[in-house]
């Protein structure tokens, strides 16, 4: 799910700062992760930060924002078996935050219900970059040369080495605010994922536009390429 | 300006009850008339010589559909041509809709126009059924035939709407795992049709344009991936419009060539980063697609472009690749116009955090 619209939504109800469409939009992912429970979808991605939003020189709203999104990650760790589990990079993060995403995968490691990631810090072509160092570093771990880790690279080696490594790939794509395109989210995971582009912005989502996501993909044809 | 007579507002100059013209049956004189105004206006608007306020204002303020519907009839000598054959009257036809398709670029062009689009050609094979073209096992690939026809033809639109990059999903490496019989007709198809794409009168040819094939080429038959080397030789000192063909090609092999690439040329403590594997890209050194569309209405994208469509606007129109025509290309352009000053300004925030 990536939920955009929220600094419009702040605008157009008048609000002077965009950390009131960060909350609603904060407490409407909330709800949008009850229905997915209600509905049966085992694994949720949630595109609350990407690593460009981590750079922007407006820092109040930015430090708005995060204060929001620990507050989020925190609460839907207290949900009853719920799994939370970072998906990003640690280093850029504040080291607030940071530590409340950690606390909160930790405390809910051996939970076996819902499974949110909470992408924050995240970047697409940073992950996969990530992904390559970490193979690096463990091919110069067992004394290999860079010639034979070349010679014998595969994309499911890559794939597991994703933050997102074992876990199945994104079956659909949730976009709110009718923004029809990707923005570097989870670019190695969606490559057969079914998009759905909803024209409310984030904090107007109903459950009924949720379900109709849902029925839309069951009507769909998969056919994973061939 | 004989226009002024007639009302100011409006495309076209309706004659007001006094006029001459309503009193005599030249309903042919009017349309003649509008045209040429028509003409004359869309010229003034590419050369910049002055502000065509009503253009403007037709475009902003409508939505695709009614823009869309005010150069309606202009399709209609596109569509006449289609239907005949290489006959006279073909010909002439298709001079007049060369000249109407002038006009209606020029007024695209007072928007942006996209520098790249890519296409994800989807729908031959549901064309053929439901059109139940000649599919026995001597020929199951007839659909793909009639979709290469529509390639050359929005081809020729694109470059003349001056669309500089041009990509194609022809093949991917998913599709090795169809039926060996339709697999087959495919890799003769595409021979047949890269060695067609080098001939004289080909639209490669008559734009300059210059033909990429992008992908694992080590997985195509022989002829195939020869013919497709020749092609890139004799076209690789033209310079008009790039023509690229993704063929045996998914978005995850080809980051993983990058990032084969990379490690080979990696130097020592040098950790490796998102700039080793944009220069290692099949695509390095092409812009990144403005819109990629995909028809027959699925919205996935099927391992296409994916490290490169950060920005991209993705469309999903429901006509199958072969309905796919100048109003459908026409129309994806109008929808890209809409979004394109949101992404710049995005675009323009993210470059200059950066």
């Amino acid at each position: 799910m990536m939920i955009d619209g929220n600094r419009r939504w702040a605008r157009q109800l008048g609000y002077d700062s965009a950390a009131h469409g960060h909350r609603a939009g904060a407490a409407k992912m909330l709800e949008f992760l009850e229905w997915c429970d209600a509905v049966g979808v085992r694994v949720v991605s949630l595109y609350l930060l990407s690593t460009d939003n981590l750079r922007k020189r407006d820092s109040r709203e930015l430090s708005d924002l995060i204060e929001i999104i620990a507050e989020l990650a925190d609460e839907i760790s207290r949900q009853p078996d719920w799994r939370v589990q970072h998906v990003g990079r640690s280093e850029g993060l504040p080291p607030e935050l940071a530590r409340v995403l950690s606390e909160a995968s930790s405390r809910t490691r051996e939970h076996g219900g819902l499974h949110v990631n909470l992408a924050v810090g995240y970047g697409g072509r940073g992950e996969i970059v990530d992904a390559v160092r970490s193979i690096i570093a463990q091919h110069d771990a067992v004394g290999g040369s860079l010639e034979e880790l070349a010679a014998s690279l595969t994309p499911e080696q890559i794939g597991e080495h994703l933050y997102t490594g074992g876990q199945p790939d994104p079956d659909l794509v949730i976009r709110t605010s009718g923004e029809q395109r990707l923005s570097d989210f989870l670019l190695w995971q969606s490559a057969h994922s079914e998009f759905y582009f909803v024209e409310a912005l984030g904090p107007d989502l109903r459950e009924v536009d949720f379900l109709r996501a849902i029925r839309d993909f069951g009507s769909r044809d998969r056919r994973y390429g061939s | 300006m004989m226009a002024s007579q007639y009302t100011r507002s409006g495309l076209f100059p309706f004659p007001n009850s006094n006029s001459p013209l309503l009193s005599s049956p030249s309903l042919f004189l009017w349309l003649s008339f509008c045209f040429t105004t028509f003409y004359y206006y869309s010229r003034l608007a590419t050369q910049g010589q002055r502000k065509v306020r009503c253009f403007v204002y037709c475009r902003n303020k409508s939505t695709p559909r009614t823009t869309y519907g005010f150069t309606r009839f202009l399709y209609l000598p596109s569509l006449l041509m289609e239907k005949n054959g290489k006959s006279m009257i073909s010909k002439a036809i298709g001079h007049v809709s060369f000249v109407m398709r002038k006009c209606l670029f020029s007024i695209l062009s007072i928007g942006p126009v996209p520098a790249h689009i890519a296409f994800i050609m989807d729908g031959n094979r549901r064309y053929a059924k439901r059109h139940a073209l000649h599919q026995d096992s001597t020929n199951p690939g007839s659909g793909h035939r009639v979709g290469f026809k529509c390639l050359i033809s929005t081809l020729q639109y694109c470059y003349e709407m001056g669309v500089k990059y041009v990509t194609v999903y022809a093949f991917s490496i998913d599709n090795f795992k169809r039926d060996p019989q339709e697999v087959q007709s495919l890799m003769d198809l595409m021979k047949e049709k890269i060695d067609e794409l080098l001939t004289e009168d080909s639209v490669l040819k008559k734009f300059d344009a210059r033909i990429n094939f992008w992908g694992d080429l080590q997985l195509l038959s022989e002829p195939v991936r020869l013919a497709a080397k020749k092609a890139m030789d004799m076209t690789v000192h033209n310079k008009g419009p790039v023509l690229s063909v993704c063929v045996a090609y998914t978005s995850t092999n080809e980051i993983t060539h990058a990032i084969e690439a990379s490690v080979r040329e990696k130097q020592e403590n040098a950790p490796i980063e998102v700039s080793d594997l944009d220069r290692n890209m099949y695509t390095a050194g092409c812009l990144e697609p403005d819109i990629i569309i995909r028809t027959s209405g699925e919205t996935r994208l099927s391992n296409f472009l994916l490290w490169q469509s950060d920005f991209t606007h993705l469309q999903n129109p429901n006509p199958l690749w072969p309905e796919f025509s100048l109003r459908h290309l026409v129309w994806a352009v109008l929808e890209y116009q809409n979004v394109h000053g949101y992404l710049k300004k995005r675009k323009g925030e993210i470059e200059k955090n950066k």
